[in-house]
């Protein structure tokens, strides 16, 4: 039975629904974690740890963002003990230097407004705002970021990527819109919000980009849809295998096959 | 191994981020010690995951063993058998750059600092005490544990690092290994409520 629904759990039952009950269903073991996923991970502490420095007005050295990236790392592969798949030919140590790379990058290009909030925990009901029909479950998780800029609020999700996100995805990403309805519902009109991925690069240069975008209403109504139809197949244990892209590289191929 | 009189500043001179550190703390050895250094490999295990060693480095009269080692990793089909040669051989390059740093070297994670418009805080060089690996830099698990257990405890950065400099006269990413862990107790042992 649920008891509350995060965006991590919407996008995976759209994904696939029988890779969402292996994971929060039947709670699968997992035999290894993807490099992407401690990578991405360990930068995110480390940015966590520079925005809470910014909040007090402190400037963050990279050396301590270096170790907190690091530390991140060394917990994965000593406490955790999982074996890490490894793609392209990378090592912890290449992944290092292209980290070190895109932290120094990330220093010498950000501009952070007024830090309001960091990691900021929510759970709020969802409901549709036209016709007021709620779920039963509420929808919660973390806000990475969210600046005072000089147009308004802006609410930010970090990401690591190889590519450069193209304008659709940005348009209608759910997380984004997620985190849109959040804000409403705490009394933030849509249209007032912006929205942004801030993303770091992994290739090339380091660069470290910002995507800018914002929601309306009938972004709320659809994001309410999607979560009252995901539920709904939860609830009903509507799990079948939705083959993709991401076949390849999830963590629980070994059970689709045999499932 | 006979004892030999070493420059150690050409010794301890951090090493350049860049590139292996493998490579680099061979090299390093080499200008240092000419070919009057060793390494090898005491034993090796191999478990489900991983492979360990255990290297010795011997140098300037100084011997130096640490344990290396290397997860067992598949490129992209888990069904394939991994190479266990080249798995003992990043162990035992593990186990040399751990030897490399007992002996005082370390990686230089300092050296890329870019033209910050930001000022940055230079911590100072911890003193070098003598006493062992207690008297090394803390590790970045240290520092990391440093910040999060103060976070946990609802202390601010600033009031961690007044911690630091209150007790040893230098911000966190400056103590040393002894310290760092005196910290951390003090962390844990006092809820942050000191």
């Amino acid at each position: 039975m649920l008891n509350h629904i995060s965006y991590t759990q919407i996008s995976t039952y759209l994904a696939c629904p029988l890779k969402y009950s292996f994971q929060y269903v039947e709670q699968v073991p997992w035999p290894f974690k993807p490099e992407g996923l401690i990578f991405g991970s360990a930068i995110h502490q480390a940015l966590e740890h520079y925005y809470n420095g910014r909040k007090e007005g402190r400037d963050v050295p990279l050396g301590e963002m270096i170790a907190l990236y690091d530390a991140a790392w060394e917990k994965e592969t000593t406490e955790n003990a999982i074996t890490i798949r490894f793609k392209n030919g990378n090592t912890r140590d290449s992944l290092f230097d292209t980290a070190e790379a895109m932290l120094e990058t990330f220093l010498a290009t950000v501009k952070p407004g007024e830090i309001l909030a960091v990691e900021q925990p929510f759970s709020v009901d969802i409901m549709d705002p036209v016709s007021n029909e709620k779920l039963s479950v509420p929808l919660e998780g973390r806000i990475d970021l969210i600046e005072r800029i000089p147009s308004g609020i802006a609410v930010i999700d970090h990401k690591t990527a190889a590519k450069k996100y193209d304008d659709e995805r940005v348009a209608n990403d759910l997380q984004l819109t997620a985190y849109s309805y959040v804000m409403s519902r705490q009394g933030h009109d849509p249209e007032d919000i912006t929205l942004r991925f801030d993303v770091l690069m992994k290739n090339g240069n380091c660069s470290f980009l910002s995507y800018p975008t914002f929601r309306t209403q009938k972004d709320h109504v659809r994001l309410f849809k999607t979560a009252q139809s995901v539920t709904r197949g939860i609830e009903a244990g509507a799990f079948y295998p939705q083959k993709s892209w991401m076949c390849n590289d999830c963590v629980f191929a070994g059970e689709c096959g045999k499932w | 191994m006979e004892n030999t009189t070493i420059n150690l500043d050409q010794l301890t001179r951090p090493l350049e981020a860049d590139g292996s550190l493998v490579a680099a703390s061979i090299e390093r050895f080499n200008t240092v010690f000419g070919g009057r250094w060793s390494c090898k490999i005491i034993e090796h295990q191999v478990r489900d995951s991983e492979v360990i060693v255990l290297g010795e480095l011997a140098a300037g009269g100084a011997i130096h063993q640490q344990f290396g080692k290397a997860m067992i990793t598949f490129d992209t089909d888990p069904s394939s058998t991994p190479s266990l040669a080249d798995h003992l051989a990043k162990a035992a390059d593990d186990a040399l750059v751990r030897c490399a740093y007992a002996f005082g070297i370390a990686r230089n994670t300092e050296k890329k600092q870019p033209d910050n418009p930001k000022p940055q805080s230079t911590p100072a060089e911890p003193p070098s005490n003598g006493n062992g690996n207690g008297g090394r830099k803390l590790t970045n698990r240290q520092l990391a544990a440093i910040f999060g257990l103060g976070k946990g405890s609802g202390k601010t950065q600033q009031e961690v690092i007044g911690m630091a400099t209150g007790c040893y006269g230098r911000e966190p990413a400056a103590l040393t290994v002894t310290e760092a862990s005196e910290l951390i107790s003090k962390l844990k042992n006092n809820n942050g409520k000191e």
